[in-house]
């Protein structure tokens, strides 16, 4: 027996049927992304800015999310809460997305110095002024390679999606293994196109970051 | 003489700590007063106090005879009173013609154009040549960084600019472009506020120097008078350990 059979990939059928569940990765690490995106910037504004008893809940939401590993979260919503698949995926890796993204946020809105903030004050700027002219500018600028760390980690994980049954690269490889009876083969064929997906995303945030980065700060001397 | 800001026994606590005791001044207009005085004695305190940075427990400010302390809108205040950090914290994400119009173009609302042509103005008066209008503070140096600070206040019209330490977190051979640029605005008739150690301005420029320790005035008066001849005690060691440290001991 071969240890890497080529004939493998003579099903194109079974080939294809796999590619197209990079769509439905795709898919799932935007929605995902986006929903971390909305709720954890709420997160981290009410992490911020709420005096400390109120603050309090949105941190301790957040601890648990990161406390708990994303395969037993999946398990959670689909048998505890009964939600479907698609919900279940979902919301899983968004909100376990919103709590690391929450801290990214907080993080980039916090290494902001506040003598900027003085300053703006300085010259009659309101707060929300500050908050919109520099604050938010200047986070955004921030917090993009941290941030681009976090979109990859979801790209990745949509793959533990896998045992809720959502149709993406992972599951279809799966099934389609199973039926040609062998492993190895597909499985190496879609930590290429993980690889390639994960690649081409951090090609492109870099390309964001290197546009709106602020010149001078951080440059390699 | 008109008078500008005058300030009426303010006091300012920082939890038990008393760091402003009752200080009592004025400034006229066109007039550049320089302070003095031990680190902690409330010199920082006293000028954030002024434009409400830090808001004061008691006491008064008096803007064009108006008590600011007592106005609700504390930002039109502000516009008015121009500020000059010891960090220089200017806008790291704007470019140093935009760090100056920013305040005219969003605060004050005067379209682009003219804020343009505003900060081109004020960028001249600190020196700042065309060929740095568009560079980022961290493409810059301390000393054009501060400039371009003093060029922010300046465009803002403000009726006076207070300067906290401008020059001292500045390597020595910046101190001097700093120090021009602000001899500059204020013979440009600038009415001035400035917390600063380079005695050689306060000779220069001053109309007065303030004593500021632990929290009060000790004393005041003209600048030869005030380094000539200090009459209370804590003034005179004062001036003799800024000596020593200038003479490099």
């Amino acid at each position: 027996m071969q240890i890497f059979d080529f004939s493998v990939f003579s099903n194109v059928g079974g080939i294809l049927y796999i590619l197209k569940g990079a769509w439905y990765t795709l898919l799932l690490t935007f929605l995902s992304i986006g929903i971390g995106f909305l709720v954890g910037s709420l997160f981290a504004f009410c992490e911020v800015y709420l005096p400390s008893p109120f603050s309090f809940p949105f941190r301790a939401i957040g601890e648990i999310l990161r406390g708990i590993p994303l395969l037993v979260f999946f398990l959670l919503l689909y048998f505890g809460l009964r939600l479907d698949m698609f919900t279940s995926a979902i919301l899983g890796l968004g909100l376990r997305s919103a709590a690391y993204q929450a801290q990214i946020f907080r993080s980039s809105l916090e290494a902001i110095n506040p003598g900027q903030l003085y300053a703006a004050l300085s010259i009659g700027m309101t707060k929300f002024q500050v908050f919109r002219e520099i604050l938010l500018p200047q986070t955004i600028r921030i917090m993009i390679p941290g941030w681009s760390n976090e979109f990859i980690t979801v790209l990745k994980d949509t793959s533990i999606a896998f045992v809720l049954g959502f149709s993406d690269l992972m599951t279809r490889a799966d099934l389609i293994s199973r039926s040609v009876g062998r492993y190895f083969e597909i499985y190496i064929f879609i930590a290429l196109v993980y690889f390639l997906l994960v690649r081409l995303s951090t090609f492109a945030l870099n390309r964001v970051y290197e546009r709106i980065r602020i010149p001078g700060l951080g440059e390699k001397r | 003489m008109k008078e500008v800001l005058r300030i009426v026994d303010l006091h300012k606590s920082y939890q038990k700590v008393e760091v402003l005791k009752g200080v009592n001044f004025n400034i006229n207009e066109g007039e550049t007063k320089v302070i003095i005085g031990p680190s902690g004695g409330g010199k920082s305190t006293l000028l954030y106090c002024i434009n409400m940075l830090v808001k004061p427990d008691s006491g008064s400010v008096i803007l064009d005879g108006v008590d600011i302390t007592k106005e609700r809108g504390i930002y039109e205040a502000r516009q008015k009173i121009g500020f000059v950090f010891q960090h220089f914290n200017l806008l790291l994400h704007l470019t140093a013609i935009d760090n100056v119009r920013i305040g005219p173009i969003r605060v004050k609302k005067v379209p682009k154009s003219e804020a343009t042509e505003i900060a081109k103005d004020a960028l001249k008066v600190v020196g700042i040549s065309e060929n740095l209008w568009n560079h980022y503070p961290a493409q810059l140096s301390g000393g054009q960084q501060q400039r371009i600070a003093i060029a922010r206040a300046i465009a803002m019209n403000p009726r006076v600019i207070l300067f906290d330490e401008p020059t001292s977190a500045l390597d020595v051979e910046l101190i001097g472009e700093v120090l021009n640029a602000m001899k500059n605005l204020a013979l440009k008739g600038m009415t001035m506020l400035v917390v600063t150690h380079e005695i050689g301005f306060a000779l220069d420029m001053a109309e007065e120097i303030l004593f500021l320790e632990s929290g009060i005035i000790l004393e005041k008066g003209p600048p030869r008078k005030i380094l000539e001849n200090p009459k209370s005690e804590r003034l005179q060691k004062f001036l003799s350990r800024l000596n020593k440290e200038k003479e490099g001991f």
